[in-house]
């Protein structure tokens, strides 16, 4: 197999985590709760919405606010609450919703998504072509495979929509998967598919957009990842508020509730974290390692991994030995061994001058082959923050 | 950090480890890659004992023993954790041990090792830090204050062999009609005791190549250097200068291709400057041989190249997007 693959074939049917008794829903840091501690709240009733922006996020099931916290909000599901209540979320209602939504158009349709729960205001911005990033994110994912196999009509609905928030006039759909029979609806025709060879970082949007229109960086090109596009499909298909999301753990889709706790997922998975173990949230090239299993996994969540302790070096504050691995690696022809030697010392301002962090994609490469283990990417994040902060201030 | 909570989750609660990503890795460490140098380095050392004896043996476990002990010291009074155990220490020792004759005398062996690791590599702040390759700082500098003491025509009297180099400067293309080429790659020559087995060093660079522990770029580079050089000597004055094949097989040309110029620290990453490098030190080579008053140049050559190396890693393509 080829390295890096980020083909996962056909994928399986996504599998439904069922619902635990504690949901721990997380939201960004310009939410207001709009629920107080012990309310009763209905599934799919709204729990917090930003303050700038028409954006919600809904109760899962039927439950107890349990705690408010920053930036969370737990709740216990209703004993009640079994799950026919919870399908019988008033089909009357979901289906005129989903007329009115089929009829919007550009910030409306972002707006009327807002209040069911999908971030889609980014995609009314003026642009001159949208790259749908269809490729697995990292690899060893699959859940891209099971969407594009297994739940076609609801990416189909989302790139319907996608079509309705953006003003682009080309559409590119950029994918290692067969995607033939997705685009035999012909309100889709528009999308050009787009097939690079399908090895890591090839599924960096940078480079995804690359691979659609020749270019790098070309101005007034959107890309949008699959995920998201899945997101507003499966609200564009029902009209419910969006309350499930579809990631991948070690290899296999699964479906859960927002707000399930990774212990839980993890455990239905058969992955019981060790003392030593990493979880890592959103992929081992990027993701973060959880500190508390005890996090609520989001609606922008695609993965969950667990790595055994000593599978691998640890990481060490070793200095470069310049044996060169990570410049050979890196997608952006940069030098992250001069970079981050110069972050390791302060140096931002030649991290930006003389070496052009700001190309950076944040792949992980370097830090996946550098012998000395050091942490590469994270020298790399914080020396594209403190140079960019630098410029602002100059 | 507890994490887990039973009450909830059902799981047992666990200390996680909170890494930055990527949280997986290709598996090579800094101390693999000085193993496989050192693996690299056996077959040549197995033979410089089958030729020299318990000599070989006693100047290759000095060499490593003051290596490791020098190093050991330096990070002492860094006041550092002692790096000896990524194995670096031993290989310096080793590329030091592997360039000497195997009749040098002891102190000799522990100048040029403690200079190496001392001067060559601690003081510019240990592994990665070297401006140029750390064996042959020592052993340029016992080679330029007690030459004699160090020069295998002088050392290595008990054999019947000769030093193909010093025939060639002194009797020029005459004087090396004797040696056949089978000779020279089987090592059947004096010269540095590891460095000389020219075959073997061969072998064990190909290994490295293999592994991917070394680039190709730069060996392949530097022995056309070398090559192309002296290929334009013999063609001018076929009478005078050797044949191509003649310097590659001699001193210590194929070891400073794979293992010295290499260094990680001092040697360039990206394709051009690694063949600009490699063609540099490999035509140098050649210029100090026909012009120069040492016999074998590869050392200096290989010290000259790596000071220009700041200039050759300017050459890079533009970043990804960069206009």
């Amino acid at each position: 197999m080829q390295r890096f693959s980020l083909d996962s074939g056909p994928g399986n049917v996504p599998e439904q985590v069922p619902a635990p008794d504690e949901f721990i829903v997380s939201f960004e840091a310009d939410f207001v709760a709009c629920v107080a501690k012990k309310a009763r709240v209905e599934a799919g009733a709204a729990l917090a919405r930003a303050q700038e922006r028409s954006l919600r996020i809904h109760a899962p099931v039927a439950g107890v606010v349990t705690d408010i916290g920053p930036g969370r909000i737990c709740m216990a599901r209703a004993q009640d609450a079994d799950d026919a209540a919870d399908e019988a979320k008033a089909p009357q209602t979901a289906s005129e919703t989903k007329q009115a939504l089929d009829a919007l158009q550009g910030a409306a349709l972002a707006e009327a998504l807002g209040t069911l729960g999908v971030d889609a205001f980014a995609l009314t911005l003026p642009a001159k072509a949208v790259v749908v990033n269809a490729l697995n994110p990292e690899p060893g994912m699959v859940w891209v495979g099971s969407a594009l196999n297994h739940c076609a009509d609801t990416v189909r609905a989302g790139l319907r929509a996608l079509q309705r928030l953006s003003p682009a006039q080309t559409w590119y759909f950029v994918t290692a998967h067969e995607a033939g029979g997705l685009f035999e609806d012909e309100s889709l025709s528009r999308y050009a598919v787009v097939r690079p060879k399908p090895a890591y970082p090839a599924s960096m949007d940078a480079l995804a957009v690359k691979a659609a229109t020749g270019k790098e960086l070309p101005e007034g090109v959107l890309a949008v990842g699959l995920h998201d596009v899945f997101n507003i499909g499966a609200v564009a298909l029902t009209g419910t508020p969006l309350t499930e999301t579809i990631f991948d753990v070690a290899g296999k889709t699964c479906r859960a509730a927002i707000g399930t706790p990774a212990a839980h997922i993890l455990e239905h998975c058969g992955l019981q974290p060790q003392d030593g173990d990493i979880v890592a949230l959103n992929g081992l090239f990027r993701g973060r390692a959880l500190s508390d299993l005890r996090h609520g996994i989001g609606k922008a969540d695609i993965s969950l991994a667990v790595v055994r302790a000593g599978t691998y070096p640890p990481v060490s504050d070793a200095p470069c030995v310049g044996c060169g691995r990570c410049i050979d690696v890196c997608p952006a022809r940069l030098s992250p061994d001069m970079i981050s030697r110069c972050a390791e010392f302060g140096l931002f301002e030649k991290c930006r001058k003389s070496y052009y962090v700001e190309a950076c994609m944040e792949c992980g490469l370097c830090g996946f082959v550098c012998v000395a283990r050091r942490p590469m990417l994270q020298y790399m994040r914080l020396a594209k923050q403190e140079s960019a902060s630098l410029e602002v201030r100059s | 950090m507890k994490s887990g909570n039973p009450e909830t989750g059902g799981m047992v609660p666990c200390l996680l480890i909170g890494e930055s990503a990527p949280h997986i890795h290709c598996g090579r460490t800094i101390r693999g890659l000085m193993l496989d140098i050192i693996i690299a380095m056996l077959p040549s050392a197995v033979l410089a004992i089958v030729y020299w004896g318990v000599d070989a043996l006693r100047v290759m476990a000095l060499a490593v023993a003051v290596a490791v002990l020098a190093e050991a010291a330096c990070c002492r009074l860094m006041g550092r954790k002692s790096s000896i155990d990524d194995l670096n220490a031993v290989v310096v020792g080793l590329l030091v041990a592997f360039m000497l004759p195997a009749g040098v005398a002891w102190w000799a062996v522990v100048v040029g090792v403690g200079l190496s690791i001392c001067l060559g590599k601690m003081v510019f702040g240990g592994i990665g830090a070297n401006p140029v390759p750390a064996a042959l700082v020592g052993y340029a500098a016992i080679s330029v204050c007690w030459g004699i003491h160090v020069d295998p025509d002088t050392v290595q009297l008990a054999t019947s062999w000769s030093d193909p180099l010093t025939k060639l400067k002194f009797f020029g293309a005459a004087g090396i009609e004797k040696f056949g080429y089978a000779d020279l790659l089987f090592g059947r020559q004096i010269g540095g005791l590891g460095s000389a087995n020219v075959g073997m060093i061969l072998l064990g660079g190909l290994y490295l190549v293999a592994r991917r522990t070394v680039r190709w770029q730069i060996p392949l580079a530097f022995l056309l250097g070398t090559a192309v050089v002296s290929g334009l000597f013999y063609m001018a004055a076929p009478e005078t200068y050797a044949p191509p094949l003649f310097h590659l097989l001699t001193g210590g040309v194929m070891f400073a291709a794979f293992f010295i110029a290499t260094d990680y620290a001092c040697s360039p990453s990206r394709t051009a400057a690694m063949f600009l490098y490699g063609v540099l030190g490999g035509a140098l080579v050649v210029l100090i041989r026909v012009y120069g008053m040492h016999v074998d140049g590869t050392a200096f050559a290989v010290l000259l190249a790596s000071l220009v190396v700041p200039y050759c890693v300017l050459l890079r393509p533009k970043p990804f997007g960069v206009k």
